[in-house]
């Protein structure tokens, strides 16, 4: 966009990040996902002072209460109850963090070291280089919930395992895009004369690759976030993810696949909330990923 | 041509002994006796575990162990379950066929989908179809497979009851069990009323196979459509177009047999995703294959049935990934280059 403009006008030159950027804020939808993720994000950090009721508290007198719109509702309990009396909005909300926020803080984890891996390899050549890539390959082949299920089976069952698996079944993805994006920016022509100038590989690296790299790696951190709530959730659907006592979306949904015929609204709401927020993430990274083209080409 | 087969197969064999070296160091790190997790045998006599111990050569070395390991797997001995003492091999091969079915009607309804449409959003690049299509395709992309599939179950299986929704067939239909495949083992059947269990093997397969395709079809949508759109902007389409041929020709004649080909080398790397939402939606749609067995065994902590159901997924996905690798590069020239070859 602003590129296009006129470039005269304009003091400066946008640096290329900021150019993603300008593109980015111009798509609606983008920034739609941004602003829920962003409303997410403060959710994580202020849950337990804005839901109503503590996560797992118990109202023996309001079983299977329906939302408040319904005409048995009732306001106390915004989204209705399930067969124990918790209150769904409330659960929901501390849902937000065991659900979005560890999923943030799992793909943070993961993409630090799967990105310092790809490096490490995409950077190498030769033997090195091919042997990583086979072992990434028999990992990539082992369906990710499979391989965190046979983690948490190792570990056991509790949240930070949970998160450890989530995390190590995104390693390998993480290596894969760093590998091949570094592996293909080492054949162009501006790397090659940047090693004529004598840069060591550090300084090629730094200066030379990653910030054609940088995009890539943003975009597929995206894509991470979107794979790890999604795994998360499902862990907790099958009963092999959070302990029964937290409030996780996918185990919220799995207790109320049981009521589904008298109390649909326990199925719904978890539902609606992983839905709302991996659509925000996938929207985010569509978003970056049509700002990096259309930015640069 | 030969020389990328051999390349190929020579990465094949180096990938599985990385797998299998995966699965064995899983194997030690399990909670439980080692002669126990390879095996199965569970509580074993002392008769018994020193013959476990002689066929895994547990006395040898790490090295000798794993070696052991993999002859024992690739002879089709997976050791027997931990519940019932059963071979999990047979088990594995009865319960196979059920998953490649869905799975394989799946990836055909995402094809037929996926590829039309793909083809309609880059045709019609930043219009109105295109956004749409684009739009809905993410919307499907987020939603996640065991909702979608709880959602249907409530509203086509409960609230309308059109649809049944669970198993493979109803209980009434005594179809033997030969291929695994419902529909051909009903053909291959002598039953009274043939038509009559297709259509209820059908109407078990909608919702399963709908729910399994929705992800598949988008991510088709939205590969047909980058690939399409680069293929659109290419010089001999314009070439084509300045030719004075007509629209429909150029995209069908000379952009898609090369937009198809990406397509299909992006959809086998997909294979391992679908193969997750099978197993979810085996659960949920009670399938007898071979995700909800190896549900069922994570939560009776059955470790020999879990590492087997590593071990012959990701087999399976890896087989599956250098077959079609295969097949490209001998349609494709231009594959054959050191680019494609040295990954």
């Amino acid at each position: 966009m602003a590129r296009s403009d006129s470039i005269y006008q304009e003091d400066t030159i946008p640096t290329p990040l900021r150019h993603i950027w300008l593109n980015f804020i111009s798509y609606p939808v983008a920034m739609l996902g941004l602003w829920v993720f962003i409303g997410f994000l403060v959710i994580t950090l202020i849950a337990p002072y804005i839901a109503p009721y503590p996560p797992g508290l118990q109202h023996p007198d309001a079983l299977l209460f329906p939302p408040s719109w319904h005409d048995d509702g009732q306001v106390s309990y915004f989204l209705g109850t399930d067969d124990l009396g918790r209150d769904i909005l409330s659960n929901l909300l501390h849902g937000v963090r065991t659900t979005f926020g560890s999923s943030l803080i799992v793909t943070i984890f993961a993409a630090f070291i799967g990105i310092l891996l790809g490096i490490l390899s995409g950077m190498s050549r030769g033997l090195k280089s091919s042997i990583l890539n086979h072992i990434l390959d028999a990992t990539l082949a082992i369906p990710s919930l499979l391989l965190a299920i046979v983690l948490v089976a190792i570990s056991g069952q509790t949240m930070i395992n949970v998160m450890i698996a989530v995390g190590i079944a995104l390693v390998p993805q993480f290596v894969r895009a760093t590998h091949t994006a570094v592996h293909h920016e080492l054949s162009r022509e501006y790397v090659v004369a940047a090693k004529l100038d004598g840069a060591n590989k550090f300084q090629i690296f730094y200066n030379v690759i990653l910030p054609n790299v940088l995009n890539a790696l943003i975009v597929q951190f995206t894509l991470a976030i979107s794979i790890a709530i999604i795994d998360i959730a499902t862990l907790g659907f099958l009963r092999i993810g959070a302990p029964a006592s937290t409030s996780e979306w996918g185990t919220m949904l799995a207790d109320g696949v049981d009521l589904i015929f008298i109390a649909p609204w326990n199925v719904t709401f978890p539902g609606m909330a992983i839905f709302a927020s991996v659509l925000a993430v996938n929207f985010i990274g569509y978003g970056l990923q049509r700002a990096v083209k259309e930015g640069l080409g | 041509m030969w020389f990328y087969i051999a390349r190929r197969v020579n990465l094949f064999v180096f990938t599985v002994a990385v797998l299998f070296l995966l699965v064995f160091v899983m194997l030690n790190a399990l909670p439980g006796e080692l002669a126990t997790n390879l095996s199965g045998v569970q509580n074993p006599t002392i008769a018994q575990y020193d013959a476990i111990v002689s066929q895994y050569q547990l006395d040898k070395s790490w090295f000798n162990q794993y070696i052991s390991f993999i002859k024992q797997r690739i002879h089709g001995d997976f050791g027997v379950s931990f519940s019932d003492g059963k071979p999990i091999f047979d088990e594995m091969l009865r319960l196979l066929p059920a998953t490649i079915e869905l799975c394989i009607y799946a990836m055909t309804i995402a094809l037929l989908l996926g590829l039309p449409l793909g083809i309609i959003a880059a045709v019609y690049y930043k219009k109105f179809g295109d956004f749409f299509l684009l739009g809905t395709s993410l919307i499907g992309y987020s939603i996640p497979v065991f909702w979608l599939g709880v959602i249907a179950i409530m509203y086509f299986g409960l609230d309308l009851q059109w649809l049944p929704v669970a198993g493979q067939l109803n209980l009434l239909y005594q179809v033997e069990h030969v291929t695994g495949f419902t529909l051909i083992d009903i053909y291959l059947s002598d039953i009274v009323y043939k038509q009559l269990a297709y259509q209820d093997a059908i109407a078990h397969l909608i919702m399963p196979t709908l729910t399994l395709a929705v992800i598949p079809a988008t991510v088709v949508i939205r590969i047909t459509r980058t690939t399409m759109l680069e293929e659109l902007n290419a010089n001999y389409i314009k070439a084509a177009q300045a030719r004075g041929q007509h629209p429909l020709s150029v995209i069908f004649h000379h952009a898609l047999p090369n937009a198809i080909q990406p397509v299909l080398s992006q959809i086998t790397l997909q294979l391992s995703t679908l193969l997750t939402s099978a197993m979810v939606t085996e659960v949920i749609f009670s399938w007898p294959g071979i995700g909800q067995w190896l549900i069922q065994a994570t939560y009776q902590q059955n470790y020999a049935i879990i590492s087997a159901g590593v071990l012959v997924c990701a087999g399976f996905v890896i087989v599956v990934t250098v077959i079609s690798d295969i097949l490209l590069i001998a349609t494709t020239p231009r594959r054959r280059s050191a680019e494609y070859g040295s990954v």
